[in-house]
């Protein structure tokens, strides 16, 4: 027992490292010299054992069973891939459907065709306005459903604080289905569709700050797929009409909205549309 | 290959775990499962190569534990929505292929941290620090949990019989 002296008391820790045969050789000797004067924790020692060994014994068969094939490797792999692959064309799905539908390219690209916008915002300036929308303070949702342009203009004055105009498209045969709001750099856009009565065809109506860029007429940018955009500044905004349709009637539509825009939040009657549709413009793009 | 094979080796024990902590076969496989894809999917983020089997089960207890976590959210809910408190959990479904050994009813009575060091130490051959590791707590607390589960187990063991109630296990759950 004199070597006790030199190396700490045997404690509890060294009772489980004996059991789970963790012990250097000289502390082991200790031990097994230490539980020889100590029956009682010997016997608490043994039960420790045997109790582990009952374990084992009693999942032993779980490890034995052969790999079911699901399990393999190779199998789980294939699922992974599978999966990403699904979660790949998700993501850009999504990616498309934004672009299709806030019309975020169009800008893109009319940013590029004028030689690029001064003081175009750093590609996180979004994050704060979109918190502003989505997260702090929404007290209610970003986004409508309504059945009338004016039931959307109401709910997007109150967002936006301020009046805004709903294009009224009915002379077109499109009637408004919901809106978003949209989070940029500059404020909130708002992102309206359309659907044409008895219909699949959509049509999207976007509307975004744009403070430093002068008024400009209507133009045009063409998208892989059919898809065409009339898009128009005011000085304070950008606007665009976003549809897979004819240019000659997508042009048409896109004057409405533009008239009904310029009209302000109180839409005069939409005849003017035959009248002025044929008029013809110079398309960009 | 050499790595798929390393991990191959590894699914037995794997499944042991993912069984006496659930003791269900179909949810141990798919935890292995979910597991495996998560391991698979973060290779990557592996660090010593020595580690593998520990990795492995530092993942799986992880999955667990947040599929737990799942299901406690589940009964909850559930609870709520139907007014049962007392909610079933996937311990009370018993694999009925298997035979309960005295010793495996006896284990549910224990803390599933405790539980867990138990099989991890004396059933999967981990060291300590390993099993503090995959646990993500000190060697000490360890230690210690190792210390009160063997004890815990011994008295069960020892007052015998079919004592280990309902109310144990409602604790292990809770």
């Amino acid at each position: 027992m004199t070597d006790l002296r030199d190396q700490p008391p045997i404690g509890e820790d060294d009772l489980h490292a004996y059991v789970d045969e963790r012990l250097d050789a000289a502390r082991l000797a200790m031990v097994r010299a230490w539980l020889e004067q100590h029956p009682e924790a010997a016997a608490r020692v043994r039960a420790f054992t045997a109790q582990r060994d009952a374990l084992r014994a009693a999942l032993a068969p779980r490890a034995a069973e052969p790999i079911p094939a699901r399990l393999r490797v190779a199998h789980v792999r294939a699922g992974l891939r599978a999966r990403r692959l699904r979660q790949w064309r998700m993501a850009a799905a999504a990616v498309l459907l934004l672009l299709t539908g806030a019309g975020a390219g169009w800008l893109a690209h009319g940013n590029l065709a004028s030689g690029g916008v001064p003081g175009a915002p750093p590609p996180m300036a979004e994050a704060a306005e979109a918190h502003r929308i989505f997260a702090a303070g929404a007290r209610q949702p970003s986004q409508a459903v309504a059945s009338a342009a004016e039931d959307l203009a109401t709910w997007l004055a109150g967002q936006l604080d301020e009046p805004v105009v709903v294009p009224d498209l009915l002379a077109a045969g499109f009637r408004p289905r919901d809106a978003h709001l949209l989070p940029t750099a500059e404020g909130p856009a708002v992102q309206v569709t359309y659907e044409r009565i008895g219909s699949d065809t959509r049509l999207s109506f976007y509307m975004r700050p744009v403070p430093d860029r002068p008024a400009d007429k209507l133009r045009c940018t063409d998208h892989p797929g059919g898809r065409v955009t009339y898009y128009w500044f005011d000085g304070r905004r950008g606007y665009a009409v976003t549809a897979t349709l004819p240019r000659s009637e997508l042009r048409g539509i896109a004057f409405l909205a533009e008239r009904e825009v310029r009209a302000g939040p109180k839409p005069p009657p939409a005849e003017q549309l035959i009248a002025r549709a044929e008029t013809p413009r110079v398309c960009i793009g | 290959m050499d790595r798929d094979a390393r991990i191959e080796a590894t699914i037995p024990a794997l499944r042991r775990f993912a069984f006496s902590l659930l003791r269900d076969r179909h949810a141990a496989d798919d935890l292995v499962q979910d597991s495996l894809e998560r391991a698979l999917g973060s290779w990557h983020l592996r660090r010593a190569e020595g580690d593998l089997k520990a990795w492995l089960f530092t993942i799986l207890y992880n999955t667990h534990i947040d599929g737990r976590r799942r299901e406690a959210r589940r009964a909850r809910l559930l609870g709520e929505i139907a007014g049962l408190a007392e909610q079933a959990t996937p311990q009370d479904a018993p694999d009925h292929a298997v035979q309960f050994t005295e010793v495996l009813r006896h284990l549910d009575a224990l803390p599933e941290e405790q539980r867990a060091i138990l099989l991890l130490v004396g059933v999967e051959g981990l060291g300590y620090e390993e099993t503090a590791r995959v646990l993500g707590v000190p060697v000490g607390t360890v230690m210690s949990r190792l210390s009160r589960g063997r004890e815990r187990l011994r008295r069960l063991t020892e007052e015998g019989g079919d004592t280990p109630a309902a109310g144990a296990r409602l604790r292990v759950v809770g």
